[in-house]
């Protein structure tokens, strides 16, 4: 039987909201970038809000008419995940002012609220709590991991603007060498950020600064982004454990969801070595946290997959 | 016998530079001492360790092999064996231990060189780094000022107002001849090494959990009494040193489910009563899901419960038959074995385990399909004959562990999370220098260049407005 709750209209109705405002506020930022009206931005910055106030709307509704915190089923997590995005996102503009980053956000941040809005009623319907998770550490860990989800997702964002930028400056780059004919004055402009090497078409020594600019500020954000990500993601696998050996006296029992986190902790730890050693920075570090992001989405989702294990509460087969 | 060894070899090259007098002339055989070789190959191995890319590709290979555990499952070869791969497939994956990963020796030879080189790397590169940032820092020449990455010229203002600009932005601040250095957030620095302190703690807590503790799963009736030292021996853990001690036993007298609704169980209770090696009561406690209870260093958990046994009447005979976990038929639920009803033959299956009435199907051997369904204290008739399902009788399922190596793991999990929380911050060192009138400020971070950038460019605004 599964209660479907008068709530459930108002619920929606939220979900709903939070999928136009990105809708809305991605083509703002689409506009921003094609008619070069970089004030659109704050407009597109306002539409985001308003997804965030709509998304904590649906998260009380929620908690409302469960009971419990909106955390047990892979509807309500994936509503805290957007939350947890709409923030980091917010953060990261706030501190970095990066140019275009709404232009990638919102449709990230759309997927996931539009897969929230998809779900089969299965996934998505009000449920007591089973045994398990009638503890206090429920808030604690979900809501520790799914911050640290959302962090690492607004880094892969960061990443894949890093990595855009990188190949249209190696792009330009070669553009340039190839109708001036010189690739070692193209080459020792970037070196000098800027030089007074003059070359037709390809890109401007001041424009490249800039994208070199860019490109220091994506990989900035991506860093800063994984940096707070990552003790959270450490905290929250260590909540767990603790839960768990509360609960069930094991606080480690290599079961498919804590070994895919403790993956995804690995890899981005190995990011974080990897921007202390002189080759493997930049682009390198920028695929390692794309590979990162991947794992985050095999630990929140493919595991659910398997079946199997004690984390089988959001089973999709 | 050191010194032996050493004179034997000076003896060696002694003998080596005096050639031997022969009928024919062969050159000298110079080798190298044995502890020179050794201390070569001690060195090289070194080398070897200390390095950060060597450290990446661990961290990522250790990644890599747990995927294979999360893609096989875990602790029986029999999934493998029973699979649909070929048989080159099969023994590959059987002999390179796909079915237990996590204690294999190749993933423990990844974590130990993986420890090793953090060993290493630590000792050679971050404890001199540390020792050299605690010390005092030391003014530099407007020459070596100008490599660092951030440089501004504010000519003009004094030292005393830019230190108090560098204080109000929380740094300290130590004047020097020639101006003033100033650094913030030198823990930050620390993160790392603490973070892997953190890390060879969890290792070894680890280590010492499988050495000494126990942990087993016990099925329990009412009524039943359960010595723990019998626990503890059957539930050895590959390589558990410890023999049990404990004289006591736990007798589960009374377990009961909780329901919200026919369809969602609310919570397993089982009542507990501890009693002393002459089978009298210590105490007596009611544990549930999330709430064990604790005595004389064991845990015992709510784990788990099942269906033991049905009583059902067939005619006139009372029978109480067995129930087995159906999950080995790839069934959910409970199952008991064959029982013989009007002359056919059928067994039992519950497999509706939320429903508070623990419902039977009766179904037969011969069509696989059930002929009924029986709620507790019904009656129906299967082939002529009237079978009564009068009650089931349920189990309760106990965890109990005994883990001392715990409190060395909490404390590990505690530095690890110090460790990586400090990691956000950013070791700023900033110089300033005044050479007759031309006041330069120039500085460093060792994170979050960005930032420090705004930083800096904020405090010369502030200085030359002084």
């Amino acid at each position: 039987m599964i209660l479907v709750h008068p709530y459930t209209y108002y619920e929606n109705l939220l979900v709903t909201g939070v999928v136009w405002a990105l809708i809305a506020s991605f083509v703002v930022f689409l506009g921003q970038l094609v008619l070069k009206r970089p004030r659109l931005k704050y407009l597109g910055m306002a539409g985001m809000g308003v997804g965030l106030a709509l998304t904590i709307g649906a998260l009380v509704v929620r908690t409302i008419s469960s009971g419990h915190p909106p955390l047990s089923n892979l509807f309500e997590s994936m509503v805290f995940l957007v939350f947890a995005l709409f923030v980091a996102y917010f953060v990261a503009e706030i501190l970095f002012k990066p140019p275009v980053f709404g232009l990638v956000a919102a449709p990230l941040i759309f997927v996931w609220i539009g897969l929230a809005s998809i779900l089969p009623p299965r996934l998505r319907a009000q449920a007591p709590l089973v045994p398990a998770l009638q503890s206090y550490w429920l808030k604690i860990h979900v809501s520790l991991m799914l911050l640290s989800y959302g962090a690492f997702m607004i880094s892969f964002a960061g990443a894949v603007l890093y990595l855009a930028t990188y190949y249209y400056r190696e792009r330009t780059m070669r553009l340039a060498a190839s109708t001036a004919g010189e690739l070692i004055t193209a080459a020792a402009a970037v070196g000098a950020g800027g030089g007074t090497a003059s070359e037709p078409g390809g890109a401007s020594p001041a424009a490249r600064q800039s994208l070199d600019h860019q490109l220091e500020l994506y990989d900035e954000l991506t860093y800063r982004m994984i940096l707070f990500g990552f003790p959270v993601l450490a905290l929250g696998i260590i909540c767990g454990g603790v839960w768990a050996n509360h609960a069930w006296g094991t606080y480690w029992s290599w079961d498919p969801k804590e070994t895919w986190a403790l993956i995804t902790w690995l890899i981005y730890g190995a990011y974080l070595h990897m921007r202390v050693t002189r080759d493997w920075r930049g682009q390198k570090a920028a695929i390692m946290a794309t590979i990162g992001f991947i794992s985050v989405l095999i630990t929140y989702l493919g595991v659910n997959y398997l079946a199997q294990g004690l984390h089988t509460y959001g089973s999709l087969l | 016998m050191f010194r032996t060894v050493v004179g034997m070899t000076r003896t060696v090259r002694r003998r080596a530079r005096r050639p031997l007098k022969l009928a024919i002339e062969q050159p000298p055989v110079e080798m190298a001492p044995l502890q020179d070789r050794w201390r070569a190959s001690y060195e090289a191995a070194v080398n070897f360790f200390n390095s950060v890319k060597l450290a990446i590709v661990l961290i990522l290979a250790i990644a890599m092999a747990s995927i294979v555990g999360t893609i096989f499952p875990q602790g029986d070869p029999s999934v493998i064996v029973n699979s649909q791969m070929s048989d080159f497939a099969k023994r590959f994956f059987l002999a390179i231990d796909a079915y237990n990963v996590y204690y294999s020796p190749w993933f423990l030879t990844l974590l130990a060189l993986m420890f090793t080189n953090l060993a290493v790397g630590t000792k050679k590169r971050v404890i001199p780094l540390l020792r050299g940032y605690l010390r005092p820092m030391n003014e530099m020449g407007l020459e070596a000022m100008q490599r660092l990455p951030e440089r501004h010229e504010i000519d003009g203002a004094s030292v005393a107002a830019a230190a108090q600009v560098l204080r109000k932005h929380r740094y300290t601040v130590r004047e020097t001849p020639h101006g003033l250095v100033a650094f913030k957030g030198l823990f930050g620095r620390f993160a790392a090494i603490i973070t892997h302190i953190g890390l060879f703690n969890i290792l070894i807590a680890g280590l010492c959990a499988g050495f000494f503790g126990f942990k087993g799963q016990i099925p329990i009736f009412p009524g039943q009494d359960i010595a723990i030292h019998d626990a503890a021996m059957a539930a050895h853990q590959r390589g558990a040193l410890m023999v049990d001690h404990r004289t006591w036993s736990v007798r589960l007298d009374k377990f009961w489910i909780e329901f919200f609704d026919p369809k969602h169980i609310k919570q397993f209770y089982s009542t507990l009563t501890i009693l002393d090696r002459h089978q009298r009561p210590i105490l007596t406690r009611t544990i549930y899901v999330n709430e064990p209870l604790l005595y004389d260093g064991v845990w015992i958990y709510q784990a788990f419960w099942g269906v033991g046994f049905v009583n059902i009447k067939v005619g006139n005979q009372a029978m109480r038959l067995e129930m087995n976990d159906a999950s080995q038929f790839n069934l959910t639920g409970f199952l008991s074995k064959q029982v013989t009803i009007g002359g056919k033959n059928y067994f039992l299956l519950d497999d509706e385990t939320t429903n508070p009435s623990y419902p039977i199907k009766v179904i037969s051997l011969d069509t696989f399909r059930p002929v009924a369904q029986l709620d507790a204290g019904d009656t129906q008739v299967i082939n002529g004959v009237p079978v009564t399902y009068v009650s089931p009788v349920l189990y309760s399922g106990l965890q109990e562990k005994d883990d001392p190596a715990i409190p060395i793991m909490f404390i590990g999990f505690a530095v690890l999370i110090l460790g990586a929380g400090l990691a956000g911050f950013s070791h700023r060192q900033i110089w300033l220098r005044d050479e007759d009138g031309k006041v330069v400020l120039a500085g460093k971070a060792h994170k979050a260049q960005f930032a420090f950038s705004k930083e800096m460019v904020a405090m010369a605004t502030q200085m030359r407005g002084r």
